[in-house]
């Protein structure tokens, strides 16, 4: 264990019921970085984060922070600060009671009370709404309590719980940037689980994507992005997601490339190695592009939807020749294309990521 | 205009409620006002034939110079009823939380067992019932009918605020244990108050068993000054005779503190608390 | 300042306050219980007062309401926390004396004394050996109240007396179906209610011709039918019945408007013997501990000594027969009292006496409202009552208590074996991991376990035993058996544990749909938001829950009464032909819910506005919003969210309902015929009415219990399989 590690999960395991939830998660938040838990709903994120939190206590393994072993800990001996997904603001304390309940029960001076109050309701913007209940509030508001009961605690570490989903999305965009601020400002660790790649990808100093109760990945988010170690991840992070095409990986003198349908995909050398083998090809929608000069034509595609989102817009259509597997791309918003027209389209791509068919992982040689 | 026909609809409703309410009532009314009783009855509509009070007075021994002892009694059950409504509360919502969220040995059981409590006559249990306070030494005492209250109060209080903690979000606790409470402060200063209406409502359950019980009020108290009104009630009726004005005017004088108490308490009673805690 | 604080702090105010009062016993004191109101009371007090300052003995007077004294009485006597003397009538002498809670009264009441008091008071204080129980102190009886501005002249017969014909005037009026005013024709007759032996004595012809000479009086409209006392009182009060049958206790509260005589009951005409009244003596008895006191002797000396008699004879008829010779300025009422009191009929002190009003008072009704005055009628009535009366007696089932007791083992042993096969391996952990929640519930548990469950327990146990209080014999399944079989009788036949069972089964599901339903409805008109006065119809409509049920329930039989109840009257108003509400199942049943409903509906109403405040608003917006109906709203949103938090209430509510006896008791009493008894109702008479069988009481608690218990369990399965 490092010095700047502020909390460090090892070979964690929790069962309901015998049924693991979590298996041998092994994870470490370095001081001051924001972790973010990400995937799909129902793969234990939450337990994961409560079982930090000490809201759950592990089946076996243990959680590590500031160098203790806590896990046999309350979560009011931990140290830490939780925002609910439903926010759990306390129905019957007015706004600045609740946030100064957990104060209250640290016995913190009044004085300072007050001022940790000032603070976080001017950091949130809720001067006004002290006074009242929490049933007086809006979404938003109750939002912003709910941060503000876990800022004025100054917790060394800081557990977020799908703050945002409750949100529209418009203040959903502006509150993420918000909590990004926050953290940078309070320079607490960050522990946030969402199920939504666009928080995950924008907020993460570290990105965790838990699959059925195990890690499948974690590093920086654009590592994941760009270097997925399966199909699992790649399809989950990127939107609109990219598109897997069934592929024969076939040599031959003028070099590698893979055959999807009557279509070919030239690949680097490398993958020599792969010869006759069936691959799955991972393309992001931004890697197709219309055929040209810079991109020499891979296939054509048969235009089945069309969507302009005004700054870019997006292709759907069948891959012909290749049993019409659907895919995406994405094109400039200045192409007009009508459903029914076939595109010959391109590719963009240093190299595609290519996966084993039968298990997702990542076939990609590099280390 | 179609909202007022509407409210007018529910008005009717209402105070046809109202009327099948208060129609036994007035025949009470009527006997506690009437100086000589009803006359030969058949008629519709009470109403006393010669309006007095003297029934109040004689219920209330305003006269007969027995009206300090009355206000006693009256304090009696006050006490008495006030005290089982808070006892009963304070002991059924601590198991009432442990049976809505804590897994634990023999809870499935205790559940069933409590509720098989409810299904037993007490034909044959008021003499081991007897027995038991007098070894524990509470006869005789107010404190004695207060515990046999509200231990008979706890089943039913049991089961309604077990109901009414699992309608809580847990998430409310977990937030108070994560700010730096126990479980159990968690439960005082998070569950309780934002349970306030179901607890106010278990108490008026307890508080209205003891307020109308007087079989075992009779029972366990021997002196006059420890009686409470019920047991004062029921001497108006006799084997053969019933006093029946005297007795109608005290029951009616019975029923007023629980009124009161009722409009006064229910806006504390009915209003939602939990709204607004979870959920954008 | 913290919740909890505020919490701990009432709670300790509370204890404080109810923990504040400690009894003090000191030396020379005596206890006196007794359960006379009014005038009679003050009597007692004034001399009580006047002792103590003769003697300088304290005395401390308890008046007991009568429905709770006398089982207070033995409870407390039992255990040493009684009285030291107290007053009730002999016919319970032989009980309380076979119970051990009574000391011998020689003392008080030596044989010197004997002539001292009325003949028909010292016999009854005395037992076949001549050793007194108590001391004579009052004669409670009836007599015949006439108004003397319609009645000049007291006809010298019953006949005579309601032969005379008035304007809507009954010439006579008693409670013509109460087996105790029934009683002086009957003793007309020649006949008793209690034979030798403790045989049935409504039989034969005495009781044939009391019964015949009783319907001719309903039926010829001189007496009106189905009057209980307090009507009785009423009709006199308004000058509408010209005489009445009646107590002391009558008199003593008629307005002055009403100008009376009081007078012995004139004879039969077609009777040979006298109609003597039942005779009640009030008794000064000495409770078991007062043996080795003589002050508790000398202070019932004094209270029934002549001299204080003639304070008494103020407010009641007493027992010393100087007081009547020497004492002038005595009510006229009080003398007359008095003199039909020596003409009355003292009651048997045997336990089997309490067990004849309810099959002859069956009887009676039965003839009473009978069709035809066919002589068949009158004697199957007869026979069917004294069938009844046998069917009650106690039986002589005693079983080896060896039996028992390896049944008891084996039960054991079973249940130990299934317990340690039950026990999973991680059952030892569990507990430890129990610990925390223990403390939550470990308060409410031993109070339940010592105060209900223990009680209830050692109840049940009695149901093995037979035979009454203190002379309890084992008799094994005996009382089960019996009841399961319906005694030998037929099993569906009237009281018989089946039919009972069918009825509480109505009476159960009939009355919790109309508290639900009559309770939702309340709750959710309640509950609109834009409702005006809210407050004040909640508030009025919670009055049937806050007014003492005893009361209302009886305002309640009297607005059914055939013939002066307002529902009649309602009825008639509209055309319609007045009900004889009590005397056919179907509509005294009705009337008996009709007055649960009313009791009971508040309490539902109360817990679903309490749990509609729990059903968010927002979700009853989205419903709006997807177009459902107001209805639909309710249906598919409102009651979905609400049934968990009912479900306690509805399930309590049905129990409680299963077992509500005291409805039934106050309203139809079970009329007609026990039809309309449930199976606690039916427990209640066989503990108290029937020769107080305990145990068989007891037996029918547990098979209650075991009723419930399984309807419980199946349909919590059928709740699991149905989900
Ligand atoms: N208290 C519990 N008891 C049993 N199963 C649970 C419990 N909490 C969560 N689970 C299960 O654990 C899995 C992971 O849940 P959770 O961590 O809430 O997922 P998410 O990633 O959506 O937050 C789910 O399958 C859920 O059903
Ligand atoms: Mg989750």
């Amino acid at each position: 264990m490092t010095a700047s590690s502020c909390c460090e999960v090892r070979n964690l395991v929790k069962a309901f019921d015998r049924t693991n939830v979590l298996s041998n998660v092994n994870l470490t938040m370095l001081s001051g970085t924001f972790t973010v838990l990400v995937g799909a709903s129902g793969c234990g994120k939450s337990t994961l984060l409560r079982t930090v939190s000490g809201l759950e206590s592990p089946t076996s393994g243990s959680i590590w922070m500031g160098g203790r072993d806590v896990t046999a800990l309350p979560p009011k001996d931990r140290d830490i600060a939780m925002v609910f997904q439903s926010y759990a603001l306390y129905p019957h304390l007015s706004v600045r009671e609740n946030l100064a309940f957990g104060l209250r029960l640290r016995r913190t001076m009044d004085a300072e009370i007050n001022i940790r109050i000032a603070e976080a309701s001017a950091m949130l913007g809720l001067a006004e709404l002290l006074d009242r209940l929490p049933r007086q509030l809006s979404g938003g508001q109750r939002q912003r309590v709910a941060m503000g009961r876990a800022i004025v605690r100054r917790p060394h570490m800081f557990l977020f719980d799908e703050p945002l989903s409750n949100l529209d999305a418009a203040l959903r965009a502006e509150v993420r940037v918000d909590i990004r601020k926050l953290h940078d400002r309070m320079g607490g660790t960050t522990l946030y689980v969402t199920h939504d790649q666009v928080e995950a990808m924008t907020l993460a100093d570290t990105l965790c994507l838990l699959r059925g109760g195990t890690i499948e990945q974690i590093g920086p988010p654009l590592a994941l992005f760009d270097q997925p170690v399966s199909r699992y991840v790649a399809e989950f992070l990127g939107s609109p997601k990219i598109n897997c095409l069934d592929g024969l990986v076939v040599h031959s003198p003028s070099g590698s490339h893979i055959a999807i349908g009557k279509n070919t995909l030239a690949i680097p050398n490398r993958y020599g190695q792969l010869v006759e083998q069936a691959v799955t090809v991972g393309l992001r929608p931004h890697h197709l592009v219309p055929a040209s000069f810079d991109a020499p034509q891979f296939g054509t595609i048969l235009v089945t939807f069309y969507e302009a989102l005004g700054f870019e817009s997006y292709v759907h259509g069948t891959l012909e020749g290749a049993d019409d597997t659907t895919v995406v791309m994405r094109i400039d918003p200045g192409h007009r294309i009508a459903r029914g027209e076939s595109l010959a389209v391109g590719i963009r791509a240093e190299h595609p990521l290519l996966f084993d068919p039968k298990t997702g992982r990542s076939l990609d040689a590099r280390p | 205009m179609k909202q007022h026909v509407k409210a007018l609809a529910v008005h009717t409703l209402l105070v046809g409620a109202v009327l099948y309410a208060l129609y036994p009532v007035l025949w009470v009314l009527t006997v506690a006002f009437s100086r000589d009783g009803l006359g030969e009855g058949g008629f519709v509509l009470p109403w006393p034939r010669h309006m007095s009070c003297v029934n109040f007075a004689i219920a209330t021994g305003a006269g007969t110079g027995k009206s300090a002892l009355f206000i006693r009694q009256l304090v009696n059950s006050l006490t008495v009823s006030g005290a089982t409504a808070i006892l009963s509360v304070a002991i059924a919502a601590p198991a009432a939380y442990a049976l809505a969220r804590m897994q634990f040995v023999g809870k499935r059981a205790g559940l069933s067992g409590l509720m098989l409590t409810q299904m037993f006559p007490t034909v044959a249990s008021a003499v081991p019932l007897y027995f038991i306070l007098s070894q524990l030494h509470l006869l005789d005492r107010r404190a004695g009918l207060v515990v046999a209250y509200s231990a008979s109060a706890l089943p039913f209080a049991i089961f309604q605020l077990k109901a009414a903690f699992e309608a809580i979000p847990v998430e409310l606790e977990e937030a108070a244990m994560v700010d730096g409470a126990t479980r159990f402060v968690a439960f005082v200063s998070v569950v309780l108050p934002a349970a306030r209406p179901a607890l106010a409502i278990t108490a008026l359950f307890a508080f209205m068993s003891a307020w109308n019980e007087f079989v075992l009020a009779a029972t366990l108290m021997s002196r006059e000054e420890a009686f409470t009104l019920p047991v004062v009630l029921q001497r108006f009726v006799g084997e053969h005779s019933a006093a029946w004005g005297p007795f109608a005017a005290g029951s009616i004088v019975v029923s007023i503190p629980v009124m009161v108490i009722f409009y006064i308490a229910q806006k504390q009673l009915l209003s939602g608390l939990t709204a607004g805690s979870v959920k954008g | 300042m913290k919740p909890w604080l505020i919490a701990f702090l009432t709670f300790a105010v509370a204890i404080g306050l109810v923990a504040s009062d400690c009894k003090t016993a000191p030396k020379n004191h005596i206890v006196l219980w007794h359960a006379y109101r009014g005038a009679e009371e003050q009597a007692l007090l004034e001399l009580t007062a006047r002792y103590e300052a003769q003697t300088g003995t304290t005395v401390e007077v308890l008046a007991v309401p009568f429905l709770a004294y006398a089982s207070k009485l033995s409870s407390a006597i039992e255990r040493e926390q009684g009285p030291d003397l107290f007053i009730d009538a002999h016919e319970r002498l032989g009980s309380y004396r076979d119970d051990g809670l009574l000391a011998r009264a020689d003392d008080a009441f030596p044989k010197s004394d004997i002539p001292r008091y009325d003949t028909i008071a010292s016999a009854v204080a005395r037992d076949e050996d001549g050793t007194a129980w108590g001391v004579p102190f009052a004669l409670k009886g009836v007599a015949l109240i006439v108004n003397t501005n319609l009645v000049k002249d007291v006809p010298d017969s019953i006949e005579a007396l309601v032969k005379q014909r008035y304007d809507r005037i009954y010439p006579l009026a008693y409670e013509a179906e109460s087996a105790y005013v029934h009683a002086p024709w009957l003793h007309a007759f020649g006949g008793t209610m209690l034979g030798p032996d403790d045989s049935y004595g409504f039989v034969g012809e005495p009781a044939r011709r009391s019964v015949a000479f009783a319907r001719r009086l309903v039926s010829s409209g001189a007496v009106p039918a189905g009057a209980d006392g307090a009507l009785v009182k009423q009709l006199f009060e308004s000058g509408k019945a010209a005489a009445i049958i009646g107590g002391p206790g009558v008199v003593s509260e008629l307005p002055l408007s009403v100008p009376y005589r009081v007078v012995p009951l004139p004879p039969l005409h077609e009777a040979s013997l006298r109609p003597e009244p039942f005779l009640t003596v009030e008794l000064l008895f000495l409770a078991q501990r007062s043996a080795t006191r003589p002050e508790v002797s000398a202070f019932a000396r004094f209270l029934a000594s002549d001299d204080s008699a003639k304070t008494r004879v103020r407010a009641q008829v007493v027992a010393n027969s100087s007081t009547w010779r020497n004492t002038d300025a005595i009510a006229p009422h009080l003398r007359a009292f008095h003199e039909a009191a020596l003409a009355s009929r003292p009651m048997s002190t045997r336990v089997a006496m309490r067990a004849t009003w309810e099959p002859v008072e069956q009887a009676i009704r039965a003839v009473l409202r009978a069709q035809s005055d066919d002589a068949a009628a009158i004697d199957a009535a007869l026979a069917e009552s004294a069938r009844r009366f046998e069917s009650a007696k106690p039986r002589a089932t005693s079983a080896s208590p060896a039996r028992g007791l390896t049944a008891l083992a084996a039960t054991l042993f079973v249940i130990a074996i299934i317990a340690y096969r039950n026990t999973k391996p991680r059952f030892w952990s569990g507990l430890r991991a129990s610990a925390g929640a223990y403390a939550y519930v470990m308060h409410a548990a031993i109070a339940v376990f010592l105060l209900v469950v223990l009680p209830l327990a050692a109840g049940a146990v009695t149901s093995f035993f037979s035979g009454s209080r203190n002379h309890m014999t084992y008799a094994g399944i005996g009382n089960y058996v019996d009841i399961l079989t319906a005694r030998g009788g037929p099993l569906l036949g009237y009281g018989s544990f089946y039919r009972t069972l069918l009825v509480t089964v109505g009476w159960t599901l009939i009355n919790v749909a109309c508290h639900v339903t009559i309770g939702l409805c309340l709750a959710v008109l309640l509950s609109r938001p834009l409702l005006r006065a809210k407050g004040i119809y909640r508030t009025l409509l919670i009055i049937p829950w806050a007014v003492p049920s005893y009361v209302t329930a009886l305002a309640y039989k009297g607005m059914f009464h055939q013939q002066f109840g307002a529902v009649n009257a309602l009825l008639r108003n509209f055309g319609a032909q007045p009900v004889s509400w009590f005397s056919q199942f179907s509509t005294a049943f009705a009337a008996n819910v009709a007055t649960n409903v009313w009791l009971g509906f508040p309490f539902m109403m109360v817990v679903m506005l309490g749990a509609l405040t729990n059903v968010p608003k927002d979700v009853l917006e989205a419903a709006d919003i997807d177009g459902a109906t107001p209805w639909q709203r309710f249906r598919h949103v409102t009651f979905p969210l609400l049934l968990p938090q009912l479900a306690p209430a509805v399930v309590l509510g049905a129990v409680w309902t299963f077992n509500m006896f005291n409805v039934v008791f106050l309203v139809s009493g079970g009329e007609p015929d026990n039809q309309t008894d449930i199976l606690v109702s039916e427990a209640y008479r066989w503990a108290f009415t029937r020769h107080a069988q305990y145990g068989y009481a007891a037996a029918y608690a547990v098979l209650i219990f075991g009723i419930l218990w399984l309807t419980s369990r199946f349909s919590r399965r059928w709740q699991r399989e149905g989900a």
